[in-house]
């Protein structure tokens, strides 16, 4: 943070280095096999006694000396001159490092003039044998300049023990050093050949043609199947890390890692195809055809070793945008700003985020990012982003994505160059979230006598919020489908639990009977689920009205996945809608008793945060087509896959095709991470620092958005998500960790970068399984008491199996589920709705006529018909 | 803004400052002659033809130059890289931002000198084959983009030691300042021109006279020679006047660094000053192997004044003695050996050249 920043906007993003870079390797390359070259073509001119072979060494001499003096002495000034342009500190600690292996460079390139000059004008002149020396000395000097080089290059791609000793040696003779040398001298070879066709085509006399024409096709081809045991090498000594960079996390240069054994295979076929007599124009076409294939193969080559060294000019050492490794923790706890010698701009206040921003996007961005240019442009990179979603996006910098360096500075730092991309380079104004406020929808609850009714029914969803992915053309993660539960209690001194000779039908509130009418998913189903789904029916069979079955094991009645959508016929979005719940006799169908609930159901899934688009619906909720295909192109993009095409072709992706997950895993890959330890694992990364924040970025618990999921005790009594399940951190980590127990790399990649807050450490962490452990309730509230509200956490201690959860659980007589009386988890009674304030509590209010845990407050007549004593059901249950 | 709040912390160097200062002023007196011989005698040249084309004199003398100069150049880029590198060494953390606030003119100096070079060798091939006007437009071009190359490179020369003109960043981020505010700017570009000049005339005439010698004939080159010493002393006339504009441009306590507030760049400033008027006298009198000693050792000698001049120029902020050593010696020995070494064989190159040159 020494230098100031050359502004190139358009030609930023390592264009300028990118272009000199690799068009001068190639010629310097040619420099050195060029030079060998030229003293076996004279040989074998001086063997055959030809003078047109002569000739034409001489010639391509000339043609060499040009291209490799002129061009090639003086781009490799430029080289330097842009580096030091571009990166000036790292630039500066090369030099001093390096500077006697810059000096023995040049004192080797001293020979390579003299020797190439000599050789060139005394061509015909001096004695032949002595010509020959000079061509071999000069071979001998371009060799040595590559031998050099190719230290001080391989320093940076890996330091080694330099990183120990900072010694010149170490940092030269580094691990890659001996095989890079290898390699590179067999390209040089190869582009001797290349270089050598060009001229050889026109040469007038056929048979030295001939000759010299198979001699390139020699020189072509066979150094690449000579440089694949040193390509092999070469690839051994890459520390894991860094062979990784190369394959797996290759990214936008995964293209020219592959293009590396495939351009050496175009260019030992080219070689081939030259050797039979084509005509000239042809032949001569192919020629600079081949030439251009030799400039993909070292700049594929280039790239792919660039991808390896990302994010780092010198790994482990330096940053690519020149911060250094080790002051990362000074500048993340100080600020970048304030360490800035040519920052205008010495710390984010109020009124400068933009300002700062730029100066923070200079230091961080600017060296691998263009502004509109044709490298690695900043814009489409980030368009589709809002400020949080951009800022996510730098928090997980460096972590998943390790090619990129991570954000370095403050918070505050982070948010400013959040919002200066946001809205200074993509021009998008701040975008607030519709803030939502209360209503009061009609509540028409059902009538109970405690007097005299004979029957209570309660009936509740089992997931007390069931959020649903409408992406239905892209991609399918929970389809719709609520579940309802219930249980029929004969009222009497021994309340019955009843379940036999009874019928039990639900069928939701007008409006929401149709979801077909508002949802793609009954259209899709078949290409995404393979099921041919009867419209406005769930997967499990179940409509939008219908029967409860029953449970006759837990003396209960369920409905599973009734398709219900918070999308009212009439407009808008509205998550809650009920559902009346009749308990008929079977055998007369005469009415028992009947109740309401909510069904809860929500599609404020924030997708759109960061992969693009904005709320499908009223600027509310639902995921839009953009940001569906949002998410599957940065699924493709990080995992290599292909679901955008497959979704474009028209079968949207079903993510439990793929990743198993509980109850819709078949055919799902065991060895993939569960879908919930995937979505958590990875957006975690990307959400560090937070709070329930971060869970709202997802899921519909945002505090002022249109669902509010959390809606019950807790919550007003002021817990949130982090209370019961952790931090995101945390959360993810007992997820991932379960699976990385299982044996699944993957696992492993998300976790490195993630830090438990909870906890000390990652071995700390208890591993749990989705769905099947969450939060104990009895963490907190030990001996169903009410918990110290300053030491209560309900993470890491899990439930055993899915009988221990919450949904599943029952009360001390295994009689009553836990949810009848105190409701879903996440609503528990009495819960407050932003859609009315008791639309949740309707069974509270029809059997106790207040809003409150069923039994509160002596109402045990919700079920007796007398008030009891004791607490059956579990300890301190009178108040 | 407090210019030295904005002054890079420098790197920590391997061996003693001296080193790098001695190897420095070495190869960048080389660089310049060699330098000073490709710009002015491509100018001689080019004047040359103009007049071979109007006054229908002889072209020789500018055909031996269009097969000298390329290859001078080509030594000239090369003896460009050790001082470049030694000065980065020593004082890299101000040459680097200087050349990042005039990025553009700075990266497009390699534009200018590879095209001026390309220019070079277009004109030594096609030096019989082109029209007159072609040769000299040819020649005329290559010289225009010197010129230029040496505007850039005296701009970030004299910038780097100007920090309190680095402010301007603040309003120009772009890479496209130059150092005009600076009144030492000009006099230091034309004394640099002017020596370019005196050399090439210099190098023509001492060219004129080797070969005379080689040939025996004496009297053949005779007018070149003389044509050659009138141009090195005109210019080193001149040059020694706008060094004197130069000299009372400088800032009031750089210049008195020369004028006894320090003893050794007074003392460097006079040798050079006696050297340069020795060689003038030489020059005068046609003495010109003497000419070119003295030159050689004038511009030596100039080189360490420019090395005081910098020194005194960043006192407020740098003093090279007290960069860091590391005091990691063995790589300096390593290049010491490699260049002996090739040096060796460039001799041994030479002398093979010289004994084809007879054979042929």
């Amino acid at each position: 943070m020494e230098y100031p920043v050359w502004q190139l906007t358009t030609l930023g993003g390592g264009f300028l280095i990118a272009l000199i870079a690799t068009v001068h390797v190639y010629v310097a390359h040619f420099a050195v096999g060029g030079g060998l070259f030229l003293v076996l073509a004279e040989r074998l001119g001086l063997a055959r006694k030809s003078p047109a072979i002569l000739e034409y060494t001489k010639y391509h001499a000339k043609f060499f000396m040009l291209l490799t003096m002129v061009f090639g002495g003086l781009s490799g000034v430029a080289i330097w001159f842009t580096i030091a342009l571009l990166a000036p500190q790292v630039t500066s600690e090369l030099i001093h490092i390096f500077v006697f292996g810059f000096a023995i460079e040049w004192a080797f390139f001293v020979g390579e003039i003299v020797s190439l000059l000599v050789y060139y004008y005394s061509f015909g002149r001096m004695r032949a044998a002595e010509h020959q020396r000079v061509g071999l000395l000069y071979f001998l000097f371009a060799w040595l300049s590559l031998f050099t080089i190719t230290g001080i290059i391989g320093y940076m791609l890996t330091p080694g023990r330099w990183l120990q000793t900072f010694g010149f040696w170490d940092g030269f003779f580094n691990p890659t050093f001996w095989p890079a040398v290898c390699f590179r001298t067999f390209m040089a070879l190869t582009f001797a050949g290349l270089f050598g066709f060009f001229n050889a085509c026109r040469i007038k006399e056929e048979s030295a043609r001939e000759t010299m024409v198979r001699a390139c096709a020699v020189w072509t081809a066979a150094p690449v199947f000579l440089a694949l045991p040193s390509a092999w090498w070469y690839v051994k000594a890459l520390p894991p890390e860094t062979l990784e960079r190369v394959t797996r996390l290759a990214g936008e240069t995964w293209p020219y890692v592959q293009a590396v054994p495939l351009v050496g295979a175009a260019l030992i076929l080219g070689g081939l195809f030259m050797i039979p007599r084509l005509p000239a124009g042809a032949r001569t076409a192919l020629a600079l055809v081949l030439l251009l294939v030799g400039q993909a193969y070292i700049g594929a080559f280039e790239f792919a070793r660039e991808a390896g060294r990302r994010p780092f000019l010198v790994t482990d050492h330096v940053y690519s945008n020149q911060i250094p490794v080790a002051s990362a923790p000074l500048l993340n706890a100080e600020g970048l700003l304030s360490w800035a010698k040519w920052s205008p701009v010495k710390a984010v206040d109020p009124a400068n985020p933009l300002p700062a921003g730029k100066v923070l996007f200079d230091l961080e961005c600017l060296s691998c990012h263009s502004l509109g240019g044709p490298v690695k442009d900043i814009r489409p990179r980030t368009a589709k982003y809002t400020v949080e979603g951009m800022d996510c996006q730098l928090d997980g910098l460096g972590r998943v994505n390790t090619a990129m360096p991570p954000f370095i500075g403050t918070r505050a730092e982070r948010m400013a160059l959040a919002q200066y991309i946001v809205q200074g380079v993509n021009g998008r104004g701040p975008e607030a979230e519709t803030v939502v406020t209360a209503r009061d929808l009609a509540l028409n609850v059902p009538s109970f006598d405690e007097n005299t009714a004979e029957y209570t029914l309660l009936a509740w969803s089992a997931q007390g919020m069931y959020a649903v992915t409408d992406s239905d053309g892209y991609f399918s993660l929970r389809p719709p489908g609520g579940d309802l539960r219930a249980v029929l209690i004969r009222r009497g001194p021994q309340p019955e639990l009843i379940v036999d000779n009874v019928v039990l039908r639900y069928g939701v509130e007008q409006g929401f009977e149709y979801p077909a009418k508002h949802s793609d998913f009954w259209k899709q189903a078949r290409a995404s689920l393979g099921l041919n789904l009867t419209v406005n029916v769930g997967l499990a069979g179940k409509g939008l009205s219908g029967v409860l079955d029953p449970r006759p094991e837990t003396k209960t009645f369920e409905a599973r996945g009734i398709p219900v959508l918070p999308y009212p016929d009439q407009g808008g979005f509205n998550p809650y809608p009920l559902v009346t719940v009749e308990a008929r006799d079977k055998a007369s169908d005469a009415l028992l008793v009947k109740t309401r609930t909510v069904l809860p159901v929500s599609t404020e899934m924030g997708c759109k945060n960061c992969h693009g688009g904005k709320w499908k619906v009223e600027g509310l909720a639902g995921i839009s087509d953009a940001a569906g295909q949002g998410v599957l192109a940065t699924h493709d993009q990080m995992s290599r896959t292909n679901l955008a095409s497959q979704a474009a072709a028209g079968t949207p992706v079903r993510c439990q095709s793929c990743h198993p997950d509980r109850g819709t895993g078949q055919g799902a890959t065991k060895e993939l991470l569960t879908l919930s330890a995937a979505l958590h694992g990875l957006h975690a990364n990307y959400m560090t620092g937070r709070g329930a924040e971060a869970c709202a970025s997802c899921h519909p618990s945002r505090a002022d958005g249109p669902t509010r999921c959390q809606r019950g005790r807790h919550a007003a009594a002021g817990l949130t998500c982090v209370n019961c399940h952790g931090t995101m951190e945390d959360h993810s980590l007992a997820l991932l960790k379960h699976e990385a127990e299982a044996g699944k790399k993957a696992a492993g990649l998300l976790m490195r970068a993630l830090k438990p807050r909870a906890v000390a450490d990652v071995g700390a962490v208890v591993p749990r399984e989705p769905w099947v452990q969450e939060p104990d309730c009895l963490n907190c509230h030990k001996e169903y008491a009410r918990p110290d509200r300053a030491t209560a956490t309900g993470f890491n201690v899990w439930t055993m199996g899915e009988a221990g959860l919450f949904q599943n659980r029952r009360d001390d007589m295994n009689a009553m589920p836990c949810a009848a009386c105190h409701n879903a988890a996440h609503a528990t009674f009495p819960a407050q709705n932003l859609y009315g304030r008791d639309r949740d509590n309707i069974g509270p209010l029809q059997y106790m006529g207040f809003a409150g845990t069923l039994g509160q407050s002596g109402k045990c007549t919700v079920c007796h018909m007398e008030s009891m004593d004791g607490d059956a059901h579990h300890p301190n249950l009178v108040k | 803004m407090d210019p030295a709040s904005l002054i890079p912390a420098s790197d920590a160097i391997p061996v003693a400052w001296g080193w790098f200062e001695v190897l420095s002023l070495l190869t960048f007196a080389l660089h310049l002659l060699l330098m000073n011989t490709v710009l002015g005698g491509a100018v001689f040249a080019l004047v040359g033809q103009v007049r071979g084309q109007v006054h229908g004199q002889s072209l020789d003398t500018s055909r031996d130059l269009s097969k000298r100069l390329p290859i001078v150049l080509a030594l000239t880029v090369n003896l460009g890289v050790p001082p470049l590198l030694f000065v980065q060494v020593l004082y890299g953390n101000f040459l680097y931002t200087s050349s990042l606030l005039m990025a553009v003119f700075w990266l497009g100096l390699v534009g200018t000198v590879m095209t001026a070079y390309a220019l070079l060798y277009v004109w030594d091939f096609h030096f019989d084959s082109f029209s007159g006007p072609a040769r000299t437009l040819c020649l005329g071009a290559s010289v225009a983009l010197l010129l230029v190359s040496a505007f850039i490179l005296v701009n970030n020369m004299s910038l780097m030691i100007r920090p309190e003109a680095w402010a301007a960043y603040f309003q120009n981020a772009r890479g496209t300042l130059l150092n005009l505010s600076d009144p030492t700017l000009i006099p230091r570009y034309l004394h640099f021109v002017l020596a370019a000049l005196a050399v090439g005339g210099l190098f023509v005439a001492l060219s004129a006279r080797l070969k005379a010698r080689a040939t025996g004939d004496l009297e053949a080159g005779a007018e070149t020679v003389r044509q050659g010493l009138r141009w090195f002393t005109t210019a080193t006339m001149a040059q020694m006047a706008v060094g004197l504009w130069w000299l009372m441009s400088l800032r009031r306590e750089v210049m008195l660094t020369f004028m006894g507030d320090s003893v050794p760049a007074t003392a460097v400033f006079l040798a050079a000053l006696v050297l340069g008027l020795s060689a003038l006298t030489a020059g005068m009198r046609g003495r010109v192997e003497l000419t070119a000693w003295l030159t050689g050792a004038t511009v030596l000698a100039m080189v360490g004044v420019r090395s005081f001049l910098r020194a005194a120029s960043l006192a407020p902020y740098h003093s090279v003695s007290s960069l860091a050593v590391t005091g990691e010696l063995s790589p300096l020995l390593v290049f010491l050996a490699a260049l002996a070494v090739t040096l060796a064989v460039v001799v041994y190159l030479l002398k093979l050249y010289r004994q084809a040159g007879k054979e042929a």
